[in-house]
């Protein structure tokens, strides 16, 4: 058990350090593709480090579930950091390997349970803006989770677990024979999940000073200071978690530095991906959104079915 | 047949330009105005209301409308009692006249009995009760008092309201939007507006023509040149100048230039209520691109300081223009086929925020917004002025009334003021190469000596639609009245219908294919 928590501890610290550069990665190659400059992809880091040293302006008309909110977010964030194994980890420590928890239910719930505490701290300080993106959030986020099960479940039963190491260690017995037509459905399902959840057009807008169109930034609009830095860091780490889950239940990678290689081209590259999908996307309307959910939840429905008649 | 059919109530009489002149009563006000707008179909330009009660005892209203088969217009003059202070509104027939009847009550106190909104609309309730700076008498100077609320209507059951502004997240002019919603579903608007009131038109009283000139040009920022060529044409009109050729082709090239930059800002606009960051880029680009050109070829980024009453402060110096124009072009092409062939966001385009053509003409929508709902008007046009009946072109007009067509007309109206600014280019080379090897200061500007005492009015079509400016000069030469009503003022309300039925997050971009201006109401 201890050395499964010192994996884990491990495993947030790195999500926690990683994940801005990420997001700064995104950023830069947004800028890139649109003909701009753009920030550089340190930018995030100071960013946070800029937040957290100003003071924070709180409206008098918020209680204490508006302080706790970035708290509980983080916290849950970084305990789902804790669960997800990594290629890196693993590359680094090899005789930690296996060791983390890794239950693949617990880690979209906790996720669930930190956008909870967003959405609750959305509506908190009555401003109609915020309620505007909790209730979003909440439609878009009740829309996804049946997908995003049903596509997870078609990978959980091949694997025959639900445990996140597990199933990485039957990708990579597997090797490519795990992209079967079942399992190519289900990552697809994913991939629209992973643009939805990550809060990035066509669903939502991050970039937007439009505070009618917002969803994500209208639940933190009330936020400044070092809260807004712990969402923010919340938030990025989010993505990174997301984007190692897609990646570790599609590709089978070994173990070693060559795989932990590999992984970090791969998440660059799923990088460029989310950046031109932003660049060149509109935003769909908002009651487009179960559209676009409905059909992630087909291709799940698609993959589950494709499973039992191979 | 204006004149028979109107015989019953007044007597016309036209002057020099065409224009027919007509004394209403006051008490006959409504039904003049019924058969104007709603038999006859003409549309209201502005209204005016001048304190002359120093004078004659009595404050004068001037009901602009526009002749539709003439270039000229029909100004219905109305004598109001000094001392009641009171006459029955014509919005009732004519709705165009709402804003500027509540703006003539607001500032000059003059009250129109039976208006159907007698809420404030330009001195908000911070400003004292029974205080009207336009009036004669008024104090230069009087102290606010607390602020009062505007008052909203109120919302129906389970409905919410959605206050937004008037401070807002961009770098954007001071507004308030009251949206009345069920879910995501807007079921009204209302629009508060005229935060920032700065008392332009006051200021303005009692100073030099040039002086004004300079106010002109500084009442916003992005419609400078159609505001200041307004201004110089109402000038002109009271001085009775002939503009010479060359002033007149500079002042087409001048205006399209402005079109042009605005134009595809716009596209820009409209891309990032869409979440098109590379649309948004593209224009942001190409716009900067063009006012740099301005700076070049007048020394302002937004066209100032080019334009006086006669012509032009100093020829233009057009040979070098082409090569920018030319990528102008290119870029502006590609940039539109690119969003006309983008499925994603003309889905988001095409039937949002319509506008029915009977909601336009009631309402008294002018320019892309009421060439997108199939009224085919546009002032460069059908009131002729600069040298716009002397080269070819097209007004653009779309029937569907979406943002969608609204996007379309603008993109066919940049085509458009390219050829126009090609054609009034070569129009100015060929004078300077054939005419007179060195221009004389003649050749660019009428010179006026004095300006005579009088009234008139210029018209010029802004990116944002037909802006109007009335003028009257006092015996002293010096300004004496003098108000703008500007394409945005026109259309705010045109905004406002143009969003109930749509859903929340798409009013920035309803907001965006309009792309109105507050400065033109914070006068």
């Amino acid at each position: 058990m201890t050395m499964e928590l010192w994996t884990g501890a491990l495993q947030a610290v790195l999500a926690l350090v990683a994940a801005p550069l990420l997001q700064g990665w995104i950023k830069w190659l947004k800028a890139q593709m649109q003909g701009r400059h753009g920030p550089s992809i340190w930018q995030p880091y100071r960013d946070l480090f800029k937040y957290s040293r100003k003071g924070e302006v709180i409206s008098g008309h918020t209680s204490w579930i508006f302080r706790a909110a970035p708290v509980g977010l983080l916290t849950t964030t970084v305990v789902a950091a804790m669960l997800l194994p990594s290629p890196l980890v693993a590359a680094a420590l090899p005789a930690m390997s296996g060791a983390a928890i890794g239950e693949l239910l617990l880690f979209v719930y906790l996720l669930a349970m930190g956008r909870f505490c967003l959405a609750l701290a959305g509506l908190d300080a009555g401003s109609s803006f915020g309620g505007m993106g909790s209730s979003r959030e909440m439609y878009v986020a009740a829309l996804a989770e049946p997908a995003l099960i049903l596509a997870a479940l078609v990978l959980m039963i091949d694997a025959g677990t639900t445990n996140l190491t597990a199933i990485g260690e039957t990708v990579r017995q597997a090797g490519w024979d795990w992209w079967s037509a079942s399992h190519l459905l289900a990552f697809l399902a994913l991939a629209v999940l992973v643009v939805a959840e990550t809060g990035r057009v066509p669903v939502d807008n991050p970039d937007t000073h439009l505070e009618l169109t917002m969803i994500h930034e209208g639940m933190i609009l009330e936020y400044s200071g070092p809260s807004l830095a712990l969402i923010q860091l919340a938030v990025w780490m989010k993505q990174w978690l997301l984007l190692n889950v897609w990646l570790q239940v599609m590709v089978p990678f070994g173990q070693g530095w060559m795989f932990a290689g590999l992984f970090c081209l791969l998440l660059a590259l799923v990088g460029v991906g989310l950046a031109l999908v932003e660049s060149f996307f509109a935003k769909v309307r908002i009651f487009r959104v179960p559209r676009m959910m409905g059909a992630s939840l087909m291709l799940g429905v698609l993959a589950l079915l494709a499973r039992f008649v191979q | 047949m204006i004149r028979k059919v109107l015989s019953a109530w007044v007597s016309l009489k036209s002057d020099r330009q065409g224009n027919l002149w007509g004394t209403v009563l006051p008490e006959q006000g409504p039904e003049v105005a019924q058969v104007v707008h709603g038999q006859l179909g003409l549309p209201l330009t502005m209204m005016v209301a001048v304190d002359e009660r120093a004078k004659s005892g009595v404050y004068r209203l001037t009901y602009l409308f526009s002749l539709i088969d003439k270039p000229a217009f029909l100004a219905l003059e109305m004598a109001v009692d000094g001392q009641a202070a009171e006459y029955p509104s014509w919005t009732p027939a004519v709705p165009a006249a709402n804003w500027h009847e509540r703006e003539a009550r607001d500032l000059l106190g003059v009250v129109p009995v039976g208006h159907p909104d007698p809420r404030r609309l330009v001195l908000h309730g911070n400003w004292p009760h029974g205080y009207h700076p336009l009036r004669q008498d008024a104090p230069s100077e009087v102290a606010a008092t607390a602020p009062r609320r505007f008052s909203f209507r109120p919302p129906g059951e389970e409905a919410m309201q959605i206050p937004v502004g008037p401070i807002h997240a961009g770098i954007i002019e001071p507004g308030h939007f009251r949206f009345t919603a069920v879910g995501e579903q807007i079921q009204a608007l209302e629009a508060n507006l005229f935060y920032t009131h700065r008392g332009i038109e006051k200021w303005c009283e009692g100073k030099p023509v040039m002086t004004v000139l300079a106010a002109a040009e500084r009442l916003c920022g992005v419609c400078s040149l159609t505001n200041s060529l307004a201004f110089c044409q109402a000038v002109e009109a009271i001085a009775k100048v002939e503009v010479p050729p060359a002033a007149r082709y500079g002042r087409v090239l001048l205006c399209e230039l402005e079109r042009l930059y605005n134009h595809i800002g716009d596209l820009g606009n409209i891309c990032a209520g869409t979440a098109v960051a590379l649309g948004t880029m593209a224009g942001t680009r190409i716009k900067e691109q063009l006012q740099q050109l301005n700076d070049a070829l007048t020394g302002s980024r937004f066209l100032r300081g080019i334009l006086v009453p006669g012509g032009l402060r100093r020829p233009l110096a057009a040979e070098g223009i082409d090569k920018v124009l030319r990528e102008v072009r290119r870029d502006a092409a590609m940039l539109a086929d690119t969003l006309l062939g983008h499925a994603s966001f003309m889905d988001r385009l095409d039937h949002t925020g319509i506008v029915d053509r009977a909601t336009a003409w009631r309402l008294g929508a002018v320019g892309v917004a009421a060439r997108a709902s199939g009224i085919d008007r546009d002032c460069r046009r059908d009131h002729p002025h600069a040298a716009y009946h002397e080269l070819r072109w097209q007004v653009p007009v779309h029937q569907e009334g979406d943002v969608a067509a609204r996007l379309k007309v603008r993109i066919e109206e940049i085509e458009q003021s390219l050829s126009l600014i090609e054609q009034a280019r070569a129009a100015l080379l060929a004078m300077a190469t054939t005419t007179t090897t060195t221009m004389k200061p003649g050749d660019w500007a009428a010179v006026i000596d004095e300006y005579p005492a009088g009234r008139g009015w210029g018209v010029a079509e802004s990116p944002r639609g037909e802006t109007v400016h009335w003028l009257e000069i006092d015996a002293q030469g010096l300004v004496s009245r003098y108000r703008v009503r500007t394409g945005s003022y026109a259309n705010w309300p045109v905004v406002v219908a143009a969003v109930p039925g749509n859903m929340v997050p798409d009013f920035p971009l309803i907001n965006k294919s309009f792309e109105l201006c507050y400065a033109c109401s914070d006068r």
